[in-house]
């Protein structure tokens, strides 16, 4: 709906019904009709951030291809995508293209923080005089001296996606849309104020771009001196609990609704996200809730020729004005409630805004990543994702895959758009007990060596429950990373750093992965939605918990749901197994002829573990 | 719009009434208060102003009986000069106590003790894991979960039992400091969120506390008393719908279903100050074993189960 109109009341004019009655009428309609829109708001922007909670970065954990750690980097991707109702693509061999112009984003502020037990020091790493005994038996303490090396460089980086690149040569970013440096002796050091932790910028105002790739980096500039080794005397610091919060602000939008029941997945029956649906045309304004007696909202102008009056009939001025007073008394209603139901009568259309839940997958193994081990112990060798023999969780032996799950309880009712997985190859250094590795050859996707990375996205019921289930609502399965089977469909191949920083493919001393983080959409259940994907993903769907009034949802993935409207939490699910089927990572150190073997401390996964997104629509509540 | 009203109405000051002079001066304000307070609703017109923002954080750490590498993000809590790698500056530390509400029976930080004699004092230790947040705008901490997720089924090899040896999950041992009784459910882990004081950012004595949990029975907390069928086949209880991929791999095919002790607060509507520092921490013990069990802790009670960490926040719309 438009905004009102109304022709001024000019010195000397005649008062007539069109400069009273007819915007009243008009702003009446557009507040009962639910049509207070996103440009009708002075406050019409909703803010939305991207929260990585890192729990532990060091230098060693962000090795280069020496041990030399200079320019060391440490690099997180996200993309905020158009969302469904806003995305069009041009598909074509030369490189996608973006042909939508979808709501702005705008970068408002980035805030930083990391744990330093509350004093002015730095916290000592496991890393700490690793040669002479590891792990530091100091690791954890404070480190009061030298906290003048623990500057921390922050940026936000911009890349052309290779999704929009037909034969991707351009894999490093190009742009600095954002940086900042921690200066230790000056931001962290003081006893009453440490304005470097946390440290927020804000009023940043930087618009992002929904058809890029984006990168979030820190590096310590100062714990290399450069010439292969640590200054000496300097403690390794540990950065402990990083929480990295940006905070975006996009316009208000219009929520998913399903007017036929198809277009927006698990949707409530009760409403369908329509406005005003359940309710006949309000005809009085609530009793009770702001007057003693409740007041027609009905606005009648008064006949040409008719008497001004103010309130002492149905025509009077006041009495139309009180009308559209009361409505802002009550306050406009839109959005949801907590339950996924909607106000009785609402008065506001945009009422949806960009959301991104940020879920770290394997983000906390002992040296940063995952890497291939051989069991050199009694007893038959075993292959398997370990260190030094002891091996990652739930993996006991060579036919084991790699497991991890993450809850995120439902709170807000949202719709899902988007899963984007990354996926790193970063290297980095593991100390086996008795040297220190540095973790650098990737799998050379041979037979036998392939690497199964299965992805899902569920939502679950059953906390304090009778019955316990599930839904799917994303997944996908890639295999082999030397092989589009595994990055053809992502949306972008990153290098970060250079290319010292790339892992090696296989045993080979010169070829090298040309990337080493990647970006993959990862499709909605369905059919029928729009996506990043080349696989067809569904349309959006619904998430929120409910109560008997909306637990009856629309199908999804063409079915009921299997959590009949009572999902609690939603939960990510990765598992990486060393093939598809009877899964072995013996196969992984055998001989294949002549080609050369991925063997030990081949890297499963870089440092820094997986990162999953979910976007699509929160509401406001 | 001032404070101060004569009148009850909202989008103008311009009240008529019959009996009254009508002057097109007041009727041409009273429709320009209204034409802007229609095509520039301000947010204070807003019934729901507020989106959702959820700080999630989570992960597996390393297998308890592995060589320990690291505890992080798991630190000590007390700052002591025992804790410090190096020199230490005049009057450091600075925040020996880091939080307010942590003190445990069985374990005795010994902070106030003189650094010469604290070793003989010391019983115990405790261990924090600490997110900390920035607000510039006020903002409402909507709720809090914290899952400790166990692997439910009964296989020995299982990495997240929620005990570190023998016993169950989460239960004393036999030397257990009073109220905590021999052989019984634990109760002495805390989870908080403060608000650091907005002068003094630094200092960990005036902190406001905003929301604790602590003396709370850790196995009354479960995810449900409901089990579902671990292994998900018929042979158990109804079986129930799965997502991909299964949680399962070759050895362990009984740990599909969720179970674990999730401590979640919905509702708190705490509000916070513009211009804060907010840490969210989960405080964990470590008996020292002789005069005191360390029961299913173990030595290295950051081990013994995954963690979700889950703050949602609610923000309010705003203008660029």
């Amino acid at each position: 709906m438009a905004k009102i109109t109304r022709s001024k009341l000019a010195r000397g004019a005649k008062l007539l019904v069109e400069h009273i009655f007819t915007p009243l009428t008009a702003a009446k309609a557009t507040v009962q009709a639910g049509g207070i829109e996103q440009s009708q708001m002075r406050e019409g922007f909703a803010p939305f951030r991207i929260n990585l909670s890192v729990p532990n970065l060091n230098p060693y954990k962000m090795g280069t291809s020496t041990v030399d750690l200079k320019g060391q980097i440490h690099g997180i991707p996200f993309i905020v995508p158009p969302l469904q109702d806003e995305l069009t693509v041009d598909t074509s061999p030369a490189g996608n293209v973006g042909t939508s112009s979808p709501s702005e984003v705008i970068l408002d502020e980035v805030s930083f923080s990391f744990d330093t037990r509350a004093e002015p020091a730095a916290i000592v790493s496991h890393w700490e005089d690793y040669t002479d005994a590891f792990p530091s038996p100091d690791q954890g303490k404070l480190s009061y001296d030298n906290l003048n090396v623990c500057d921390v460089d922050l940026a936000i980086l911009e890349k052309q996606p290779t999704w929009g690149q037909g034969s991707p040569t351009a894999f490093s970013p190009n742009r600095v849309v954002w940086e900042a440096r921690i200066n230790a002796s000056l931001d962290l050091s003081a006893s009453t104020l440490r304005l470097g932790n946390p440290i927020t910028v804000a009023n940043i105002g930087r618009s992002i771009d929904p058809f890029k790739s984006y990168i979030f980096t820190i590096s310590f500039p100062k714990q290399s001196d450069g010439l292969g080794g640590w200054i000496s005397g300097n403690t390794v610091f540990e950065m402990v609990s990083a929480e990295i919060s940006m905070r975006f602000l996009s316009p208000l939008r219009e929520r998913d609704f399903a007017p036929t029941g198809t277009e927006v997945q698990n949707i409530p029956t009760r409403h369908k996200g329509m406005i005003n649906q359940n309710q006949a045309s309000q005809g009085v304004t609530g009793a009770g809730e702001y007057s003693s007696t409740s007041r027609s909202t009905t606005i009648t102008a008064p006949s040409a020729g008719d008497p001004v009056t103010a309130n002492t009939d149905a025509t009077g001025i006041q009495t139309a004005m009180a009308v559209i007073d009361e409505f802002f008394r009550a306050k406009l209603r839109g959005g949801y409630t907590m339950r996924s139901d909607v106000p009785q009568r609402e008065q506001r259309r945009s009422t949806a805004a960009y959301s991104v839940i940020a879920v770290p997958m394997f983000g906390n193994t002992r040296f940063g990543g995952i890497a291939l081990d051989e069991t050199r112990s009694s007893g038959p060798t075993i292959v398997r994702p370990a260190v030094g023999g002891e091996p990652e969780p739930y993996v006991i032996t060579h036919t084991n895959s790699l497991l991890d799950r993450r809850i995120i309880p439902i709170r807000a009712p949202m719709t899902i758009h988007h899963v984007v997985a990354v996926y790193p190859w970063l290297v980095y250094n593991q100390h086996d007990g008795n040297t220190l590795t540095q973790i650098k050859k990737s799998p050379n996707g041979v037979s036998g060596q392939e690497l199964y990375m299965d992805i899902g996205v569920g939502i679950g019921t059953g906390h304090m429950a009778d019955m316990f289930g599930y839904e799917e609502i994303a997944k996908k399965q890639i295999h082999t990373p030397t092989s589009t089977t595994w990055y053809g469909d992502a949306f972008d191949l990153i290098m970060l750093g250079d290319f010292t920083s790339l892992p090696l493919i296989g045993e080979s001393p010169s070829a090298r992965k040309p990337w080493n983080l990647e970006v993959h959409p990862i499709p909605l259940v369905g059919s029928g939605g729009k996506g990043l994907s080349s696989s067809h993903q569904g349309k959006p769907i619904f998430v929120g918990k409910s109560d008997s009034r909306t637990s009856a949802r629309t199908q999804i993935n063409g079915a009921d749901s299997k959590v009949h409207g009572t999902e609690q939490w939603i939960e990510v699910r990765v598992k990486l197994g060393a093939r598809q089927t009877s899964p072995d990572w013996d196969d992984w150190v055998a001989s294949s002829g002549s080609h050369p073997r991925a063997g030990s401390n081949a890297m499963i996964m870089g440092s820094g573990g997986m990162w999953v997104y979910i976007i699509g629509k929160t509401h406001t509540v | 719009m001032t404070n101060f009203k004569r009148h009850n109405r909202r989008l103008t000051h311009e009240v008529f009434s019959d009996g009254t002079t009508i002057d097109g001066s007041r009727l041409e304000k009273a429709m320009g208060d209204i034409e802007d307070g229609v095509n520039r609703v301000a947010k204070g017109d807003l019934k729901q102003r507020f989106v959702a923002v959820q700080y999630h954080s989570g992960f597996q750490p390393q297998v308890y009986t592995n060589t320990s590498v690291h505890h992080f993000p798991w630190l000590r809590l007390d700052n002591v000069s025992q804790q410090v790698f190096g020199s230490t500056p005049t009057n450091a530390p600075f925040n020996p106590a880091r939080f307010k509400g942590t003190v445990q029976p069985g374990i005795d930080l010994a902070l106030g003790a003189p650094d010469a004699i604290r070793a003989s004092k010391v019983l115990g230790t405790q261990y924090a894991w600490t997110r900390t947040f920035s607000f510039l705008k006020p903002v409402i901490i909507d709720s809090l979960t914290v899952f400790m997720r166990l692997d439910s089924g009964a296989n020995a090899q299982r990495p997240y039992t929620g005990s570190a040896g023998a016993l169950g999950p989460f239960v004393t041992g036999t030397r257990v400091a009073p109220p905590l009784t021999t052989d019984s459910n634990s109760a002495d882990m805390v989870i908080l969120i403060d608000v650091f004081n907005p002068v003094a950012r630094e200092d960990c004595e005036q902190t406001d506390v905003e929301f604790i949990r602590r003396r709370f029975v850790i196995n009354d907390e479960a995810f449900t008393f409901n089990k579902p069928d671990p292994d998900n086949d018929s042979g158990g209880s109804e079986v129930w719908d799965d997502m991909f991929p299964v949680f399962m791999n070759g050895t362990f095919s009984d740990i599909k279903s969720l179970e674990g002790r999730i401590i979640q607060h919905e509702d708190l509507n705490i509000p916070i100050h513009q211009g804060s520092k907010v840490r969210l921490a989960v405080v964990l013990p470590e008996y020292d074993g002789t005069v005191f069990s360390q029961g299913s802790w173990g030595a290295k009670p950051w081990f013994i189960n995954a963690w979700d960490s889950t703050l949602t926040v609610l923000e309010e719309v705003s203008s660029v």
